[in-house]
């Protein structure tokens, strides 16, 4: 069962981060007579929502850490690197066939048991990686005038710029595919929360 | 009117700013006065007798000594004081290091100062306009007045609220040297009262923003960070913070409440010249003044890969919009980070190789699930 905090946190951080990507893209690929919407707006949007996000964020860790949640974090790293390691091998060198002579497991249920590992491995490393780094990058963005003045003889704000745009890339990576298996593992969990 | 700047340059091979210095501090030594000043010109013609005399500098001389004339008077600190109680002042004098290093320091104080100078007291004054002389006529100096175009520029003005709105005497709002506030007291006021009634009909003109004496095109200087200076002080001369002046709206005190709809309002102010969104976008200098928020340009204007950041402020250093370890518009990182026209080319590349991959992933798997499932 999916508690309904998580749920509703889940679709308020997916509707955030879908609005941040295309207001991030306007930000950085507009040309001085196109945007794709009016600029202003998207930087206050980017900004505004940016603050959003982190702070929900930081509610998801408190909240995961007061209801036990964390826990299943925890159950989902255990087995990752060795089903990583698995399902690579069956990549590299065909799958085995189970016992003397017998069958190799049903196409479905590998499809099945590697969306579920790359579904798993993206929930990870969207908590544990994409999400601080997308907040603390952000941070430094919202307040330049904290930057280094100068770094490697450029304007200091760079590194964060190219740091976060990198983030948020990968951010919009992990978007795609999240929906996508979503598609085949269906919605119902995260909106009905069985 | 005919240009009178053609054939006036003077050719001076020694350094005017020296011996005018020379001419300050002997009048700071002398108490001042007619007879003193005549004294103090005699000691300059000497000194200058005892310079070179080939015939270039023979000329320079020549010029130097026109020069001299007025500058026995109008060099340093100004002695030319109004009433105190106005608190305004007109100066007449001009900061020669300063003057010799701007675009009309080679020029002849007659020049301009054209009728009436001749004598002292003077009388029937007239002083010629930015507009008489420009543009130039003769061949090499039309060239350079090419970008500016005059006429537009005149037209554009004319358009502005500074023209309109402000028809005020220069004493009112920026002081004769725009830059330079004259001393605050003194007598005198009523020798002076005549010609601040005159000067309280004048409208606003060119010198107010580009004070003739200290003006430097922006193609001189170069470096941005100077230009930026160089431009924005004029305006801030009489839009600054405190001003008392009319220009000041009350609603919005100062500078950074005016334009507090600007993200990092400050970093704007500091980092652009005002004239860089309030004046329209043209390939030439522009002159007009849109009013308030149409003076806004659009972020993407600057925050995009074709900046005119680097069109504009940037114009005048080599290779501006150049990539420079795979940034876009290198030169503006060396002053801080413009965001949309500092991007990182291999970056892009990847996010388009990486998202185009993802994509084609997504499709081609969907494809072959509904190939499959019709299949069945």
């Amino acid at each position: 069962m999916t508690p309904l905090w998580l749920r509703l946190w889940h679709w308020t951080m997916a509707v955030l981060f879908t609005v941040l990507v295309v207001t991030g893209v306007v930000l950085t690929y507009s040309t001085s007579t196109f945007a794709l919407m009016n600029y202003a707006l998207a930087d206050t949007l980017h900004q505004v929502l940016g603050i959003a996000f982190s702070a929900l964020f930081v509610v998801f860790l408190l909240a995961s850490g007061v209801t036990g949640h964390w826990r299943r974090y925890q159950r989902l790293w255990k087995g990752l690197l060795s089903r990583i390691v698995k399902f690579g091998g069956y990549v590299l060198y065909g799958v085995p066939k189970k016992g003397n002579g017998g069958e190799t497991p049903p196409r479905i249920e590998l499809s099945r048991g590697l969306l579920i590992l790359v579904q798993h491995f993206l929930s990870i490393f969207s908590i544990a990686v994409l999400s601080p780094l997308l907040a603390i990058t952000g941070l430094v963005l919202l307040f330049p005038e904290y930057a280094p003045d100068q770094i490697a003889g450029l304007g200091g704000v760079w590194p964060f710029a190219i740091a976060h745009y990198w983030v948020g890339l990968l951010g919009a990576l992990f978007l795609l595919f999240h929906a996508y298996i979503a598609t085949i593992a269906g919605f119902r969990r995260m909106i009905k929360g069985r | 009117m005919q240009p009178l700047l053609s054939g006036r340059r003077a050719r001076n091979s020694f350094s005017l700013g020296n011996l005018a210095n020379c001419s300050l501090a002997l009048r700071s030594t002398l108490s001042s006065g007619c007879v003193l000043r005549l004294a103090a010109f005699a000691l300059l013609l000497i000194a200058a007798a005892l310079m070179p005399s080939d015939q270039a500098e023979a000329a320079g001389q020549a010029d130097f000594m026109k020069r001299m004339r007025c500058l026995a008077c109008h060099v340093g600190e100004s002695q030319h004081r109004l009433d105190g109680k106005e608190h305004i002042s007109k100066s007449s004098t001009i900061d020669m290091p300063q003057f010799e290093n701007a675009d009309h320091g080679k020029m002849l104080c007659a020049d301009c100062h054209s009728k009436g100078f001749t004598n002292f007291p003077h009388r029937n004054m007239k002083t010629e306009t930015c507009m008489d002389c420009h543009p130039r006529k003769e061949a090499k100096d039309a060239e350079a007045d090419k970008d500016y175009d005059f006429e537009r520029i005149n037209r554009e003005f004319e358009a502005t609220v500074h023209f309109t709105e402000y028809q005020h005497a220069k004493e009112r709002c920026c002081g004769t040297a725009v830059g330079k506030v004259g001393a605050e007291a003194g007598a005198g006021a009523a020798a002076n009262r005549k010609m601040r009634e005159t000067g309280a009909n004048q409208r606003f003109t060119c010198e107010h923003c580009h004070e003739p004496h200290y003006f430097k095109a922006t193609a001189h200087i170069k470096d941005p960070k100077l230009i930026l200076k160089n431009d924005n002080g004029p305006c801030l001369h009489c839009h600054m913070d405190g001003s008392s002046v009319a220009l000041k709206d009350p609603a919005k005190p100062n500078l950074l409440a005016a334009h507090a709809y600007l993200p990092y309002a400050d970093m704007h102010l500091k980092g652009t010249r005002c004239i860089d969104c309030h004046t329209s976008v043209t390939p030439t200098v522009a002159h007009d003044l849109p009013k308030g928020m149409k003076a806004d340009q659009g972020c993407n204007t600057c925050h995009s890969i074709d900046s005119i950041v680097v069109r504009r402020l940037y114009r005048y250093v080599d290779n501006a919009s150049a990539t420079e370890a795979g940034f876009h518009n290198a030169a503006l990182m060396k002053d801080g980070y413009v965001m949309g026209a500092n991007r990182q080319r291999w970056t892009d590349i990847a996010a388009y190789l990486l998202l185009s991959m993802g994509l084609v992933l997504v499709v081609a798997h969907g494809g072959w699930r509904v190939f499959a499932r019709k299949r069945k």
